[in-house]
């Protein structure tokens, strides 16, 4: 699904933040990026988006090379980026009304989707009830919580059905039991869908929580990919197992060690 | 949230208004003042002829202008707004034209545009079109870049951007400014009225009725401008609700 061969990236003069870096994700696999502030971890992403660029080696993602955003990326940020004047549904809506607007060129919209505007309604819909939010269709964003904001930014991508699905830091700003609510979620959104999921934390917790396979960065430069197998990751009752607590300690220690 | 202005509260203004009138009507008890008792019966006689025409004329006027302005003052406000380096170098030049009291220029307008409608349209749409152009401007500047940046990713481009983003974020903004503006227009109207033209509120009211000492008619005149001007404002603040109904919401 995503092949990173020899990659090296620099803002400016500065240390390279990758530097001969090599990763591949395989189709529906979860994974989850980990590492102190500054290690690279969303630069990472952002250069998975397209909308930065490698200064040398390649990034492919379903055999293309990345250069621009690829329409059947999803993307979710810590800030859930929902229109204030837009209800519920309309903001849910929004990527889908994206693609009506310019038609399935390639470039915004996957070419050769074509999908009538009763369609679009009806999968809108499906996602809203999906996420629990179906009630709250005719409300504001800011008459909801933080957590129905971000399950609405989750619904808004995941009517666009994308392929792969990347998130930074998507519940760093809420609080701890909606963020467990949905760590949960995404948990069984990714067994649901079997979507490639990468998440972008600096929490080790959620981390550990999320990814079956783990990538630690450490400071810069970031030379070779660190991989921890989690493979207990979304599992049921993972959260209270000793298994949990063991791979947090390994990560804690591959962090600590080198950071 | 913001409050609405009720039917209630709306009749009980009313009330209030013409009570106080009458109140200084007696008082005063001069012709320069007479009662409502009086001047509405000559503004119900008036509005279907003579009146409506000079009521229509002055409407027309800052509606044309009005209509101008925002069609104008928006896509440079939003383009402003968006383009920082554009920003940059007209700022200043806004900054300064901006204060002007741009009725001053009345006369330099009418030597330019001769002694016309235009002339009289055209300087209420410069006293508007920099009011929207500031508004707008700001309103597209302070877009959080987080917000631009997640309805990128879901597809946008400029196009979709500024369909599904910056024009909605600013209608509301273009008829706030409007609204807050079309008090100012309405008083340059009646300036820009008093001579050079024979219709319109402001010569009714000055050279039709004022000079020959018809008071009553002249308060009919005075009514008819200030409900022209009210009524600019509600329509304008009842399309601010429809465009914007997510500041009128309770918060959850």
């Amino acid at each position: 699904m995503i092949d990173v061969d020899d990659l090296t990236f620099v803002y400016g003069k500065h240390t390279p933040v990758f530097e001969g870096f090599n990763w591949h994700v395989e189709t529906g696999e979860a994974w989850a990026v980990i590492g102190p502030s500054g290690c690279g971890k969303t630069t990472l992403l952002v250069l998975l988006t397209g909308l930065r660029h490698p200064s040398g080696g390649s990034i492919r993602i379903a055999g293309e090379p990345v250069t621009r955003p690829r329409p059947e990326t999803g993307l979710i940020l810590q800030d859930h980026g929902l229109l204030p004047w837009a209800t519920i549904r309309e903001n849910a809506r929004l990527g889908l009304k994206i693609r009506e607007f310019y038609g399935p060129d390639g470039r915004h919209a996957p070419r050769g989707e074509r999908l009538s505007r009763a369609a679009a309604e009806e999968r809108v819909q499906r996602w809203l009830e999906r996420l629990g939010i179906a009630g709250l269709a005719q409300k504001y964003p800011q008459q909801v919580s933080g957590g129905q904001r971000q399950r609405t930014a989750i619904a808004r991508t995941l009517a666009l059905e994308p392929d792969l699905l990347l998130m930074d830091e998507p519940f760093s700003a809420l609080d701890a039991p909606t963020r467990e609510d949905l760590q949960e979620l995404t948990v069984e959104l990714q067994h649901e869908t079997g979507l490639t999921t990468i998440i972008v934390t600096h929490n080790i917790e959620e981390g550990v929580y999320l990814g079956r396979k783990i990538l630690v960065l450490h400071e810069p430069p970031n030379r070779e990919a660190h991989i921890v197998e989690n493979p207990g990751a979304g599992q049921p009752g993972y959260r209270n197992s000793a298994a949990y607590l063991q791979q947090i300690e390994t990560v804690r220690g591959l962090l600590g060690g080198r950071a | 949230m913001r409050k609405r202005l009720s039917l209630t509260n709306l009749a009980a203004g009313l009330v209030m208004f013409l009570v106080l009138w009458q109140v200084l009507a007696w008082v005063v008890n001069r012709p320069i003042l007479p009662p409502p008792t009086v001047v509405l019966p000559v503004f119900v006689k008036l509005l279907p002829g003579v009146l409506g025409r000079h009521t229509l004329a002055s409407a027309g006027r800052v509606l044309a202008a009005t209509g101008a302005a925002a069609l104008l003052a928006t896509p440079i406000g939003l383009g402003l707004g968006q383009m920082r380096a554009l920003d940059r170098i007209f700022s200043p030049l806004i900054a300064i034209v901006y204060p002007i009291p741009k009725i001053v220029l009345l006369p330099v307008i009418y030597v330019l545009f001769g002694i016309s409608n235009f002339s009289k349209i055209f300087l209420i749409a410069l006293i508007l079109f920099f009011q929207v152009l500031v508004v707008v401007r700001d309103q597209a500047a302070n877009l959080r870049p987080e917000l631009i940046f997640s309805v990128r990713s879901l597809g946008a481009g400029r196009r979709a951007l500024f369909r599904f983003v910056y024009l909605p974020a600013s209608l509301p903004a273009v008829l706030t400014a409007l609204r807050v503006s079309v008090g100012t227009a309405i008083a340059v109207l009646f300036i820009a009225e008093q001579s050079l033209t024979e219709w319109g509120l402001g010569y009714y009211i000055v050279v039709r009725t004022y000079q020959v000492l018809r008071y009553p008619e002249m308060y009919a005149g005075i009514l008819a401008m200030s409900l022209l001007g009210l009524g600019l404002y509600f329509i304008l603040d009842f399309a601010e609700r429809r465009v914007n109904p997510h500041l009128y919401v309770e918060e959850g």
